[in-house]
């Protein structure tokens, strides 16, 4: 079991404290993509799995940047596996959460792309830059800002709306 | 950044605020019944806890999103419903979690983490002392009374606050896990009355559980002076998390011992109720009801065995005694036509008898270390 043998005590405690630091965020980021939060959950455990393949990973930024990388792939790869088998498709009822805060904008960003909406998402509220994002997820810069630029407009109308606040 | 990223940055600011924290231990609603995600790891002491941590997630790896589905394929007796995975729900409700909390079990045999948050031991007074907030915490079960019963304790002189944190009556003793996991008994320390009920522990004697504690309880400040530095030392533990025990199953309630199993007759019907099963010789014989069929399928005491659920006599015809020391749900009914054939003596005491119909749910925490599919290189993200 040479996972577990590579793990120091040390890096073990290192883990731990990874985990609780960026379960949170990790879980939170994937539930806006797949709307399940349960689903989130399972989701980012599986990128801190990975992680401990990895592991260590350097410092506490190298750890935030690479758990997005693999938790928002993860839950692109799964939305792309939904739509690809056709089964699983997402309930409303397990985006309650979302449809009750902001139905407007969760059904337009539910509409986009899985890797547009991460994109947009790693950009716009995470401060990610277009390049970062496309050295995340595999594809040029140009793409990336292409995303962007197709979600802006998709979502004009409801940003755009003066009962947003 | 113009005005429409700004308006969008607030927006999804807000839709990722919303996103709901994940369901506390033993309070999610499940769509359907299965045990507990339990990962047992092996390891030197040395290395328990990483090893522990390490087999956890390579588990998730190796079972991924499937998981739930192989969860509930170990369930015992599920019913069809179980089939029905979270996302073909068609309730109402949000969807929710299908499985127990995630727990990594040391090498000691019990948890070292659950979801992820760490367990302390109550040997471990030091790290755990002067925790902010609550926390997770394994310990030895008491199988015996508190110090001294509440309803007939010492009047204690003094404000109510001190009663509550460190009263001398009341108090549920809790034991170092060290000493259980040597089998060699070992020391303890009371908590505070105002927490743990012995009633919320009867049953789970000998056993560890792992419970949500804090100190530096707020009421700590009503304290006399005299008493204060006791008072914010003293535990007060919040709940039991673990062995785990679903609360509702395909949105029925789940009752436990803690909830009064005297109100369980009142049910009129058929109700599910959870606990640890617990199977002990009763070292009696078979006494006024020798002669009574209805008796001795009903009463515990009429049997030279008893099983028990959290501490609760069961039927003896319920024929749970092979699942000593798992933690079960089961659909049980009270007022079993059988307690008409009961000697009149007993009739109310057969009536008041549970009888199970079925087996609905079942982990095995205190189960020995399984073995654990081995970790599967996966590529680069």
């Amino acid at each position: 079991m040479e996972a577990t043998t590579r793990l120091t005590p040390a890096d073990a405690r290192d883990l731990e404290a990874a985990f609780s630091a960026h379960m949170p965020w990790l879980r939170r980021r994937i539930a806006l993509i797949v709307g399940d939060p349960e689903e989130a959950s399972d989701l980012a455990q599986e990128a801190f799995a990975r992680a401990v393949e990895k592991w260590p990973l350097g410092s506490s930024n190298d750890i935030a940047r690479w758990l997005a990388v693999v938790g928002i792939r993860l839950a692109i790869d799964e939305m792309r596996r939904r739509r690809r088998w056709g089964f699983l498709q997402l309930h409303e009822t397990d985006a309650a959460w979302a449809l009750e805060t902001d139905p407007d904008l969760w059904r337009a960003i539910s509409e986009l792309e899985p890797a547009t909406r991460a994109a947009l998402l790693l950009t716009v509220l995470d401060g990610y830059t277009q390049e970062e994002v496309a050295t995340a997820l595999g594809v040029a810069r140009g793409t990336v800002a292409s995303w962007l630029s197709r979600a802006r407009v998709r979502l004009r109308p409801v940003i755009g709306r003066t009962s947003d606040g | 950044m113009d005005d429409f990223d700004e308006r969008l940055r607030r927006r999804l600011s807000t839709l990722d605020a919303a996103v709901p924290p994940e369901a506390p231990l033993g309070r999610r609603k499940l769509a359907t019944p299965v045990r507990p995600r339990v990962v047992h790891a092996a390891g030197t002491p040395s290395l328990g806890l990483a090893a522990a941590l390490v087999l956890a997630l390579v588990v998730l790896i190796s079972a991924g999103l499937a998981a739930q589905h192989f969860a509930a394929t170990e369930s015992s007796g599920s019913p069809t419903a179980a089939a029905t995975s979270s996302n073909e729900a068609t309730t109402s409700v949000p969807a929710t979690s299908t499985s127990g909390p995630t727990v990594v079990v040391g090498s000691e045999g019990f948890p070292v983490s659950i979801d992820g948050q760490r367990v302390y031991r109550l040997d471990d007074r030091a790290a755990w002392q002067n925790l902010t907030g609550s926390f997770l915490m394994a310990a030895g079960a008491p199988s015996g009374a508190p110090s001294c019963p509440a309803p007939f304790g010492e009047a204690t002189p003094g404000p109510t606050a001190d009663v509550d944190l460190v009263g001398s009556c009341g108090d549920v003793i809790l034991f170092n896990t060290s000493g259980f996991a040597s089998g060699s008994g070992g020391s303890g320390m009371g908590t505070a009355p105002k927490g743990l009920s012995l009633g919320s522990v009867a049953g789970w004697g000998g056993h560890i559980i792992v419970v949500r504690a804090h100190t530096h309880d707020p009421e700590a400040a009503q304290c006399s002076p005299a008493e204060q530095a006791r008072c914010e030392a003293a535990l007060v533990v919040e709940a039991i998390v673990w062995p785990w025990v679903p609360n509702e199953i395909d949105g029925e309630h789940v009752y436990r011992d803690s909830d009064g199993s005297g109100n369980l007759a009142g049910l009129g019907r058929s109700f599910l109720f959870g606990g640890l099963v617990g199977v002990q010789a009763t070292g009696q014989e078979l006494g006024e009801c020798s002669a009574s069929t209805a008796a001795s399928q009903l009463l515990s005491h009429c049997n030279p065995e008893s099983t028990a659920i959290d501490g609760v006599y069961i039927a003896p015809n319920s024929q749970l005694q092979a699942m000593a020391d798992q933690v079960v749900v089961v659909r049980a009914h009270v007022n079993d036509p059988l307690a008409a054939d009961c000697p009149t003596a007993l009739r109310t005491t057969c009536e008041q008898s549970i009888v199970v119909e079925s087996l609905v749910w079942s982990s095995t925490p205190y189960s020995t270390a399984r073995s654990v599919p081995l970790p599967t290189p996966s590529g680069t993200p």
